[in-house]
């Protein structure tokens, strides 16, 4: 098995330099055809050519236009834009913390921005879409801080063990509160599950515009930070010896982290996993460098929770399960896999 | 914890080849243990929406009262529920005891181990899926969590199992499992379903003597053979060169306290769900009274737990009253907190 | 090991003696009288004058009857989603949810009769039970109409509640008002028309509707008055289905009487996909409004045949038939 070989540029599957950027061209080819694959699918029968036409001669006064382009397409659309932004949070989470099972859900960040907006529809009632994100990013940003605060007392820092454990905790912890705020407001069942697993379904272009700015900023900045992850990534003595100010860049990174997870979170709910496993998959493929990494991430983030959001949707037609159960059954034992055969110690 | 330099006195009991060898400070705190529990036994019996004295709830509970009203309300509402807290509570806090032992990690805890999750996932099938009445709850527990536990101990073991490994391999089973939990829910008459969401959320609401009477056996095992075990329990947490340089057969008494720590988890999720961190922070609190000598660590552990679920289930009643909450959110909203504190207290361990 | 044996063996006993508690043709003490419920027979007092109510079908029985009920489950929800013509009280007291509601509270209330439903009273029937004599039905009958049990259930807690005569004058009103409403339908030449019924709302921001399958009790009401259902899916346990917006391919022009609250029916209202659904463009569809209760008793089937009426501009030929007048006559 491929997986028994250690981690290292020497090792990774694409060898040549000059590959990579094919590769990345070939993988965005792949994650249209994954999109365009999910826009086929759906309760309402409509041709490949009716798909062709609601997109290029689009006629507003067509239901089945009108399905294809305010049901199905910002459907993919935020599935892809939540995947690349929680995988590549993921990233630059396992690179900063050099720990290989950090992720915006393991860590408890996707836990606390989702508390942050259930208890903001508490308060408010039915607030204006735009505090959504809002409510996300201060939950996003309170999570991160506390929980890499706590994981990283001491003199061993922050170890893996103590950064899961932290982040466990501090999700069950939120998310008591969250059922507790559910069970007082006499939420239905369903919504308790969006709040608790994170879902797709019925996201529209109204939500999404509100939340994707932030993402799509968060996208621009990791890849502008991209060097100075890859530098702090092999080691902070490393880093500040190359004369980086480590502070500042572990800051920066941190926004964006926030920016990415929130954002993901205010679309579509706490998904889980795409953040932990999306970043391992990219490191087999291109090796440690982050700037290939990042771009990589993105693509395999989002093409994992289009295909995880197909499958869920197929498996128990015509009802439909959260994709973040979906995703939870993958990463699940990809999170044992990697505590097992891949965490040092 | 406790640095081994502490002066210790012993009580020592023995009679033929038993010996059984007790902290000098276990005895009292055994004792406020017990006090502080018959008060917060009084005030919980004592508070409701019924409106009763604490007098009068005194003498409804010794027979001297004779309003049926009163007996209803103390001896179907209140005293069925506060009895079934401490004895989950307890069961939990032995079960979180004995994992903390065998694994020499403080951090060990059934729930977040994940054996609760798998007893309650055993817990939802057995309602969703098969139907099951409630009386065959324990045994589908324990089979869910004894499942559950195996596959743990076998996908942490590497040459020996590190409970590093055991805790991470714990956590992302149980979030496999609930994954899997939430499928069955989605799939599930919506009759059954309400009814299995009260496992996830960890509730004593409406239980009864029935539910007491359902896991009073087990409870009367499994407890005195954690007691029993506490001289191997503590030879196993010295580490297993040293255990078996004493000549104990290591992974067979890991096995024995690893099934009875798994039982006492499984046995309180069939009555009351998931209720967390209490296998984690009873323990705790007692190690620092009593010292980590398990012979007198158990016991004092069980008391601790079983006054600590009590009070968190009078904290459930009162807080959004008339409205109660579970009272495993109750337990988390305790628990958590308390297990940050833990974690800066042991920062440089 | 002996321990553990004994403790299989008293695990056992405690299995098997819980397990037979089956109590059928039960004599009744006088002053009591057995009523048939979803758990075989219960003794319920004669003439009980203190009722709790856990689920808004049996409040809204209850208070058809004429009876005010001391306890009640969910009273902001109940307001929120059903709509009959007699207020209930201001001083009845709200138990908690419906799902889990206080059990002490409602012994302080000191009922002699307690109505719920199995759906809901899974963990606290027994209890219940100690504190007064319990009637529990069951709204989604494995065999047999929603609806002929939503009468015979009304029946029966008019026998409880010692009111037999007013509530066979209901429910024959209720059946002559569905027979006035098909002469007006006759009358309009709009007998034997097709429709949808649904309710709407929104789940995390997105639109959802059930759609009521013929075996659902308040499209048994339509069709009695003469509409025909169009909604061919196969019935449902609960007698409707969930679809979502793309669900609607399926549906062409026909009467699409939807339930929703009124900022939800706005939002759907604003959707672009809306306005291209066949039965909007004809004009077809019909807002009944946010408190229909499509799940309750005789006077919301009243309710809900009235409002069906007034949205195909339908006029009932006896102007003292409203929902009104019947309260009264109720009362």
């Amino acid at each position: 098995m491929a997986s028994k070989t250690k981690h290292g540029d020497s090792t990774r599957f694409i060898q040549s330099r000059a590959m990579l950027p094919l590769g990345l061209i070939i993988g965005l080819g792949l994650l249209v055809l994954c999109l365009a694959w999910s826009i086929t699918l759906g309760a309402a029968e409509i041709s490949l050519s009716t798909i062709w036409d609601s997109i290029f001669a689009f006629d507003d006064s067509s239901f089945q236009h009108l399905v294809i382009q305010t049901v199905r397409l910002p459907r993919v659309v935020a599935g892809a834009l939540v995947g690349a932004s929680l995988a590549v949070a993921g990233a630059i989470m396992q690179g900063l913390t050099r720990n290989p099972l950090a992720s915006p859900s393991i860590l408890g960040v996707n836990a606390g921005a989702a508390f942050a907006v259930v208890l903001t529809v508490f308060i408010l009632g039915s607030p204006p879409l735009s505090v959504y994100s809002i409510a996300a990013f201060i939950g996003a940003g309170v999570a991160s801080v506390l929980v890499y605060a706590l994981g990283s007392m001491g003199r061993s820092g922050a170890t893996p063990l103590k950064l899961t454990l932290v982040g466990a905790v501090f999700t069950a912890f939120v998310s008591s509160f969250t059922t507790a705020l559910l069970v007082t407001s006499q939420d239905t069942l369903d919504q308790i599950r969006f709040w608790t697993v994170g879902s797709l379904a019925g996201r529209d272009w109204a939500l999404f515009t509100q939340t994707a700015p932030y993402m799509l900023v968060g996208l621009i900045g990791a890849l502008l930070l991209a060097r100075q992850i890859t530098t702090i990534s092999l080691g902070e003595d490393i880093a500040t010896g190359l004369g980086q100010n480590t502070l500042i860049v572990k800051g920066l990174a941190a926004i964006v982290v926030v920016l990415l997870a929130g954002g993901g979170v205010a679309l579509a709910g706490p998904i889980g996993f795409v953040g932990l496993v999306a970043p391992h998959i990219v490191r087999f493929i291109v090796g440690q460098d982050y700037r290939w990494i990042l771009p990589y991430c993105a693509l395999v983030g989002g093409a994992m929770v289009i295909l995880g959001d197909m499958a869920a949707r197929i498996i128990i037609r015509p009802q439909e399960l959260p994709v973040g159960v979906m995703m939870a059954l993958i990463g699940a034992p990809f999170f044992i896999y990697l505590a097992r055969w891949k965490l040092e110690r | 914890m406790q640095s081994t330099k502490v002066k210790h006195n012993w009580y020592i009991f023995r009679r033929g080849n038993f010996s059984y060898k007790l902290d000098r400070r276990v005895l009292p705190v055994l004792l406020a243990l017990i006090v502080l529990g018959v008060i917060i036994l009084i005030g919980s019996v004592s508070y409701g929406e019924y409106d009763i004295s604490p007098l009068q709830v005194l003498q409804t509970i010794l027979g001297l009262e004779d309003n049926s009203r009163f007996q209803l309300v103390v001896w179907q509402f209140r005293l069925p529920r506060i009895v079934i807290s401490f004895m989950i509570g307890a069961a939990l806090s032995v079960s979180g005891t004995i994992l903390q032992g065998i694994t020499r990690n403080p951090l060990a805890d059934p729930g977040i181990l994940g054996v609760t999750s798998g007893a309650s996932l055993a817990a939802v099938a057995s309602i969703v899926w098969f139907r099951l009445p409630p009386n065959y709850l324990p045994f589908t527990t324990f089979a869910g969590a004894s499942i559950m536990a195996v596959l743990i101990y076998l996908l942490a073991w590497k040459g020996g199992s590190s409970s590093i490994r055991l805790i991470l391999v714990g956590i992302g089973l149980a979030a496999f499992t609930s994954a899997i939990t939430n499928i069955m829910i989605v799939f599930g008459d919506i009759r059954q379903v309400q009814q299995a969401y009260v496992w996830l959320a960890g509730s004593v609401y409406g239980r009864d003597w029935g539910h007491v009477s359902s896991i009073t056996p087990w409870l009367l095992v499994l407890l005195p053979v954690a007691i029993l075990q506490a001289r191997q329990l503590n030879t196993l947490s010295l580490g297993d060169d040293t255990a078996k340089g004493l000549g104990v057969n290591v992974e067979l008494q890991r096995g024995i306290l690893l099934l009875t720590s798994v039982a006492l988890a499984a046995v309180s999720v069939a009555v009351a769900g998931t209720v967390g961190f209490v296998g984690l922070v009873a323990p705790h609190i007692t190690r620092r009274l009593v010292g980590p000598a398990h012979e007198g660590l158990i016991p004092a552990s069980a008391l601790l737990g079983g006054v600590l679920v009590m009070f968190a289930d009078l904290v459930s009643r009162f807080v959004i009253a008339p409205s109660e909450l579970p009272v495993g959110i109750v337990t988390a909203m305790i628990g958590a907190p308390y297990f940050m504190y833990l974690l800066y207290r042991n920062r440089n361990k | 090991m002996k321990q553990t044996i004994k403790s299989v063996w008293i695990i056992c006993l405690l299995l098997f003696g819980s397990l037979s508690h089956a109590q059928d043709n039960m004599t009744c003490d006088t002053g009591f009288q057995a009523v048939e419920d979803a758990t075989g027979s219960v003794c319920v007092p004669e003439s009980p004058l203190r009722v709790v109510a856990l689920e808004w079908t049996y409040m809204e029985d209850v208070l058809a009857l004429g009876v005010q009920p001391v306890g009640v489950a969910d009273i902001e929800g109940y307001h929120n989603w059903v709509d009959i013509s007699i207020e209930l009280g201001e001083d009845v007291v709200d138990v908690g949810t419906r799902q889990a509601p206080n059990l002490e509270l409602i012994a302080e209330l000191e009922p002699d009769l307690i109505i719920t439903s199995q759906l809901r009273s899974t963990e606290n029937y027994d209890e219940l039970a100690a504190i007064a004599p319990t009637l529990m039905f069951n709204s989604y009958p494995p065999e047999g109409s929603y609806f002929v049990e939503m009468t015979n259930t009304f029946s029966t807690i008019a026998t409880a509640l010692n009111r037999e005569v007013e509530g066979e004058a209901i429910l024959e009103e209720m059946y002559q008002y569905f027979e006035d409403a098909s002469t007006a339908l006759e009358t309009a030449g709009r007998l034997g028309e097709g429709f949808i019924l649904a309710q709407g709302y929104l789940q995390s921001e997105a639109a959802v509707f059930r759609l009521f399958t013929d075996n659902a009790m308040a499209v048994e009401i339509l069709e009695q008055i003469g509409l025909s259902n169009d909604w061919d899916d196969a019935p449902q346990q609960y007698g409707f289905t969930t679809i979502g917006v793309e669900g609607f391919a399926e549906i062409g022009d026909t009467n699409f009487f939807f339930v929703a609250q009124e900022a939800d029916r706005n939002f759907f209202y604003e959707a672009d996909l809306w306005g291209t659904l066949p039965f909007v463009q004809n004009e077809h569809a019909y807002w009944l409004g946010a408190d229909i209760w499509l799940f309750g008793g005789p006077l919301s089937a009243k309710t809900l045949v009235d409002t069906t009426l007034t949205a195909l501009n339908v006029e009932l030929p006896q102007a003292e038939m409203t929902p009104e007048a019947t309260a009264e006559a109720g009362s």
